[in-house]
């Protein structure tokens, strides 16, 4: 009995002493895990998450955790895990490419005498002669240019950056075995499918004629035909211009080489009998006679309040009602409406029926002014009456298409 | 039992797999075929006559810009819609190409009118063969614009097939408008001006003055002379006629004769005459002034010779004509048996449009 107890007593000090030493062990074991400090804001700032692609600029930074010289800095990239110390699977597809040697950035200075090496997913950054100390929270950053991203779409991928004290520690680092590293933390990235945005303009032209007030659209304008050129009863005048101003147009086009708008119709005709086009129907048109048969036409911009606003619509050289875009004493944009003397204000008035192709009666008619691509212009179309006193008697009308062609 | 259902899933998932690369085979034919095409250039469709329901000519035109796959058709397709190729076309209201006629060709040429085409497209058709850069043109004849007013579009696709199947080549769209034709109505009455008096400045009406002659005492050794003016101008057709209206130089029941026949002027002899001429003898008058086309009536235009009938025609136009200056002259000569007394006549000149 006696014997038993004394064989239970060294038994039990034997126990207890092995649960000292096992409680105590963990003091004495070094643990990898805890040599280090955790940075924080880590991450990694890739230009493209592009499965597979290449020239992908990877920028590392991270703020220290712990006051340090550092002469080494690695960048591990891998498909498992981010953890220090597990097992690194490179991704599949993923490069850094040829090794370079990026200057990091300690605090925002940059430092010199980092030399690169790579090793399938890890890039190892070494300076063995590195003195610059790095302080906890400051910011440490050096970015590879030449990186080829994982060949997975919509993939998440790691990386472990480390920050060491010296470069042979640096350049013993693998993944198992990360060594003694003064600062080390993971971090996620992933790859992405691009979006493709897809949008088609379609071509698009609005023209129309109207006799309604000018305005900035086609909505709601009217025609009031026939527009009445003369007195206030329509009567022409062998001493005095006749000026309609009524009719106007609007256009607007996205057409890249613009569009024109060209005009056709007969000169006013009342059965076999006609009054002369202006000018003797020839191109340049010609100003106001009392006494002579006339009839044309000019056109100009119309910039008043309502019109629309794109200053795209330019008239062609003989129906220009601005002679160029500026109004002056002889412009037929200066007219009066109505019948009277000086109404025309010595503008020139066009209708053209001579030139080859390229008149009021040829297939197309004759461009009178084009519009560049852009929003609404509104354009007015003044027409000149005038009458000999031989003009034989009747009703006169002159019925005009006007056609508006987009070049796209 | 575990190894028919497993057959089964096997069976199933096969049919998915086939379902599955036969949408995906469908979907590659609708969608990314039209992202393959490259656009026309230089797109245009000039209309000859923009009105609604107008029979016109569409001149299409276009730059090909690839060159290295050969075009064997074109597919013109006119849709109120859009003009985005391979969307749904909603065909115009009223349009119709379909009976219209291929007119002219330019650039790429040995095209010829496929037939069997909706009212609203067309399919040209040649040999396939590689297009060169540079401006094409295709005129239509007899093409039947949309009912409706406003925009409609048209759509441009290639194909290397000559009847518009297959995969497309290029494409390109167009937009067109109707418009409203613009009618300016004016009007021209009929007119005729004419007025008399002894002076008229130029060609004006309102500076007529005087309308009376005062020939003084007559002689028997000397003719009595003197002259009235009168202007005209009309768009009569027809021209005008100018009449003269009244009676010889009366007094009371004697009156001086007037010839019936021109007559030259003669001292004592009782005559009363006129002409629309120059004279010598005497000096008065002048001959027929301004730009129209009337003239002095024969009887009325020689040169010193007079004479008077009332109701005669003294001058005329056969057509209409601008203005005209006519100066009459008047003589009057007595005999020695004249009776004393004054003598007057009104003279009414009237002048006729024939319109």
């Amino acid at each position: 009995m006696n014997f038993i107890k004394r064989l239970q007593r060294p038994t039990s000090l034997a126990a207890a002493a092995l649960l000292l030493v096992a409680a105590a062990a963990p003091l004495f074991v070094p643990n990898q895990a805890f040599a280090y400090g955790l940075p924080t804001e880590r991450q990694v700032k890739i230009s493209s998450s592009t499965a597979g692609a290449t020239g992908v600029s990877y920028e590392v930074s991270f703020k220290a955790a712990t006051t340090s010289v550092l002469q080494g800095l690695v960048i591990e990239i891998c498909d498992n895990s981010p953890i220090i110390g597990d097992t690194c699977t490179t991704p599949a597809g993923f490069s850094w490419g040829a090794a370079s040697n990026p200057q990091p950035s300690f605090n925002g200075t940059a430092q010199t005498g980092w030399t690169g090496a790579v090793s399938a997913g890890k890039f190892t950054l070494t300076n063995a002669a590195g003195a610059t100390s790095v302080a906890a929270g400051q910011l440490v950053s050096f970015t590879i240019t030449t990186a080829t991203n994982p060949s997975t779409s919509n993939t998440t991928f790691y990386g472990r950056m480390l920050s060491f004290a010296t470069s042979a520690a640096a350049t013993g680092y693998t993944a198992t075995t990360p060594g003694s590293s003064i600062d080390a933390g993971g971090t996620a990235l992933s790859t992405a499918d691009q979006i493709t945005i897809q949008a088609k303009v379609q071509e698009r032209l609005t023209f129309c004629i109207y006799t309604s007030a000018a305005s900035a659209s086609c909505t709601g304008n009217t025609t009031t035909n026939p527009v009445v050129l003369g007195d206030a009863n329509g009567v022409l005048s062998s001493t005095s211009p006749s000026i309609s101003k009524t009719a106007k147009y609007n256009i607007t086009t996205n057409a890249s080489l613009g569009a024109t708008i060209r005009a056709k119709g007969s000169t006013l005709t009342s059965g076999s009998f006609t009054i002369d086009p202006a000018g003797a129907g020839s191109a340049t048109g010609a100003q106001y006679a009392a006494g002579s048969e006339q009839f044309g036409l000019c056109t100009y911009r119309e910039t008043g309040a309502g019109a629309g606003t794109s200053t795209g619509l330019a008239p062609t050289t003989q129906y220009d009602g601005e002679n160029g875009g500026t109004s002056t004493a002889t412009s037929c944009s200066g007219s009066t409406a109505g019948q009277g003397a000086g109404f025309s204000n010595n503008g020139f008035y066009a209708f053209d029926t001579t030139t080859a192709n390229s008149n009021f009666t040829s297939t197309y008619g004759v461009p009178i002014a084009t519009k560049t691509a852009g929003d609404f212009s509104t354009g007015i179309l003044t027409f000149l009456g005038g009458v000999s006193n031989t003009t034989e008697p009747g009703i006169y009308t002159s019925t005009l298409t006007f056609i508006a062609t987009g070049v796209y | 039992m575990v190894m028919l259902r497993f057959n089964r899933s096997v069976i199933e998932s096969h049919r998915l797999i086939t379902g599955i690369i036969l949408t995906a085979a469908l979907l590659f034919q609708v969608v990314p075929l039209s992202h393959a095409a490259t656009a026309l250039g230089d797109r245009y469709d000039l209309v000859a006559d923009s009105r609604a329901s107008a029979t016109t000519v569409h001149q299409i035109g276009f730059t090909f810009r690839n060159t290295a796959v050969p075009v064997g058709s074109i597919l013109l397709e006119f849709c109120s819609n859009d003009p985005l190729v391979l969307t749904a076309c909603t065909a115009p209201n009223g349009f119709n190409i379909a009976a219209s006629t291929l007119a002219a060709q330019t650039g790429e040429t040995g095209f010829l009118i496929a037939p069997g085409s909706p009212n609203n497209a067309v399919v040209l058709s040649r040999p396939a063969a590689a297009p060169t850069v540079g401006p094409s043109t295709y005129q239509f004849d007899n093409v039947i614009n949309p009912s409706d007013g406003g925009t409609y579009y048209l759509r441009i696709s290639t194909y290397t097939s000559i009847d518009a199947t297959g995969v497309h080549i290029e494409e390109g769209g167009v937009a067109l408008t109707n418009n409203d034709q613009l009618v300016i109505a004016s009007e021209v009455p009929p007119h005729l001006t004419f007025c008399a008096g002894v002076t008229i400045n130029n060609f004006d009406c309102n500076t007529a003055s005087s309308f009376i002659l005062n020939l003084g005492e007559f002689s028997t050794r000397q003719t009595k002379a003197d002259s009235s003016q009168m202007i005209v101008t009309t768009n009569a057709a027809g021209g005008y006629s100018i009449s003269v209206s009244g009676t010889t130089l009366t007094s009371g029941n004697n009156v001086i004769n007037a010839p019936v026949t021109p007559t030259a002027s003669a001292t004592n002899k009782s005559q009363f005459g006129i002409n629309l001429t120059s004279n010598g003898n005497p000096v008065v008058g002048s001959n027929t002034s301004g730009s129209g086309s009337g003239s002095a009536a024969s009887g009325y235009n020689g040169n010193n010779l007079f004479k008077f009938i009332d109701g005669d025609k003294v001058a005329s136009s056969a057509t209409s004509s601008e203005w005209n200056k006519f100066t009459v002259s008047y003589i009057a000569n007595i005999d020695s048996n004249q009776a004393p007394g004054s003598y007057a006549t009104t003279l009414s000149y009237i002048c006729l449009g024939n319109f």
